[in-house]
């Protein structure tokens, strides 16, 4: 294996991604025994077109474009929960979390159930998220609502415990949706901002995905800007920002 | 309660990922399912005590039927029943339910089934503990057939993630699928040989128990509950056959519907 495929993180190879949506449903039983000879009207929506790029190990790659332009099918083609169209391919190497409000929880469950949850998914032994447990309820500030269901939490308090969970759990790809900034109070953002640039973000692939041009250009070394599902992939952060900022 | 009645068990889980990943899904899911309630395990327990109660009034003391230990007989068909009913019922919605999940972090769906049906096991295993009690109680407790106790459970655990991997992935195309599911569920209940001995239904239709896997795994969990009724060895292997095919189904079905399922969602 040489270098180059060594320290690739992500390697999209003609990846499209088609959604068909039917535009009279049939998915009850009565519909599909009374449609069952009418013909049937698909709607096609070219979510993701013949995507071709590599990201390399330690890459912070900016997301942009408008809303419905592709950047969660991106995500969720990423992280596996939905598959590319027939002859595109997908590599990842390494654990991937995505970092969203309301990210892998439960509301039914504790922030103890939760944590041990998301950290088992994530590849840790029960031994080592004991030793991270602590940590992390202290980071987010909730030792008095560890047993607790996330459904009494406020927004605030989930952000916290989701930010808090992916910062003390390792992953060597980070998916961040629209999450960063905004985390918590005041005093817990300017704590969150810290531990994002000396934490989290260290020697990880972020792909960060944001309408804040200048979080992107603060963090980013490469971009992907979409629109209506094509990707253009830049290596120069400023020279995409102009290409987007024209575009509008 | 539930935490320190397992300690004993998670000790001796070995320190492999997966093995824990599946156990603590199967906790979460069990404490979620029994804990937010009072009577809390209790429940797990009360329905199926509640059913024998009004079905041994109407088939013992109305209709008179001619079955010896009659309690027992009952409450272990319906326990066993009730594995397999809960699995594949509750298992149809397992996608939307762990959506959070698979949405959120990179992890094998496949998990997500087996912890459920583990989560559904601990249930199960309570109330073959009460079973046994009862057993005891009632003078007609036996340990002849236990050994095949383990192949039953294995079995009808089986067949039930084989209908649950198949019926979560086409629950999103036909949402209303559980109402059709809920008629195939009560024609298994009456006719798998819950309430009567199956020889009533293999006698006048022939083959029908190599159709209906249900039939021998229930009369061969009742040889292991009572001793009166003989163990049949063919048949607890072609139902193990059997329900391998089904599970391999549900996975070829879960391989090819999966993906798409969860777009739907």
């Amino acid at each position: 294996m040489n270098e180059e495929i060594k320290d690739i993180a992500i390697k999209f190879e003609s990846v499209s991604k088609t959604f068909y949506i039917n535009t009279t449903p049939s998915d009850s039983i009565r519909k599909k025994i009374f449609n069952i000879f009418s013909r049937t009207n698909l709607k096609t929506i070219y979510a993701i077109k013949n995507a071709n790029f590599t990201i390399i190990k330690g890459d912070f790659v900016g997301i942009i474009g408008h809303n419905g332009s592709g950047k969660s099918t991106l995500l969720k083609l990423i992280i596996g929960s939905i598959e590319p169209d027939k002859g595109g391919q997908i590599i990842t190497r390494g654990k991937i979390i995505r970092l969203a409000l309301g990210m892998g929880f439960d509301p039914n469950l504790t922030a103890r159930d939760n944590i041990y949850v998301n950290g088992s998914i994530m590849g840790l032994s029960f031994k080592e998220i004991g030793k991270r447990f602590d940590g992390i309820l202290k980071f987010a500030g909730l030792e008095n609502f560890v047993d607790t269901p996330i459904k009494f939490y406020s927004s605030g308090m989930v952000s916290r415990l989701a930010f808090s969970i992916a910062m003390h759990i390792e992953s060597e790809i980070l998916l961040i949706d629209e999450f960063f900034g905004g985390v918590g109070d005041i005093d817990f953002q300017e704590k969150s901002h810290k531990a994002f640039t000396e934490t989290i973000i260290k020697n990880k692939t972020v792909l960060f995905v944001s309408h804040n041009l200048d979080l992107i250009q603060a963090y980013c070394n490469k971009v992907i800007k979409i629109n209506g599902g094509i990707l253009e992939f830049y290596n120069s952060v400023d020279e995409s920002i102009r290409d987007y900022k024209k575009v509008n | 309660m539930f935490n320190r009645l397992l300690k004993p068990i998670v000790k001796y889980i070995p320190e492999n990922n997966r093995v824990e990943r599946i156990w603590k899904l199967a906790q979460v899911d069990f404490k979620s399912r029994y804990y937010n309630d009072k009577l809390g395990l209790l429940w797990a327990l009360i329905k199926p005590l509640f059913e024998v109660s009004v079905y041994f009034i109407v088939f013992k003391l109305l209709f008179n039927i001619q079955q010896e230990n009659y309690a027992v007989f009952l409450f272990s068909g319906i326990i066993l029943w009730q594995l397999f009913a809960e699995i594949s019922s509750r298992g149809m919605r397992l996608l939307h339910h762990k959506l959070y999940l698979i949405e959120n972090i990179q992890l094998e769906r496949i998990d997500l089934y087996i912890s459920f049906t583990f989560s559904v096991l601990f249930g199960f295993l309570f109330n073959l503990l009460a079973l046994f009690i009862i057993s005891v109680i009632n003078g007609t407790f036996t340990l002849t057939n236990i050994i095949y106790l383990p192949i039953i459970i294995l079995t009808m655990s089986f067949i039930s993630i084989g209908f649950a991997l198949a019926l979560s992935c086409i629950q999103p195309f036909i949402k209303d699928i559980h109402h059709g599911y809920d008629l195939v569920l009560m024609l298994g209940f009456w006719g798998s040989g819950i309430f009567f001995d199956s020889t009533l239904i293999t006698e006048k239709i022939q083959f029908i128990e190599y159709i209906n896997p249900f039939i021998g795994i229930i009369a061969n969990f009742h040889a292991v509950i009572l001793e009166s009724y003989k163990i049949n060895i063919p048949l607890l292997s072609y139902n193990l056959l059997y329900s391998i095919l089904i599970l391999i189904l549900g996975l070829q079905i879960a391989k090819r519907l999966g993906g798409k399922a969860v777009e739907k969602l």
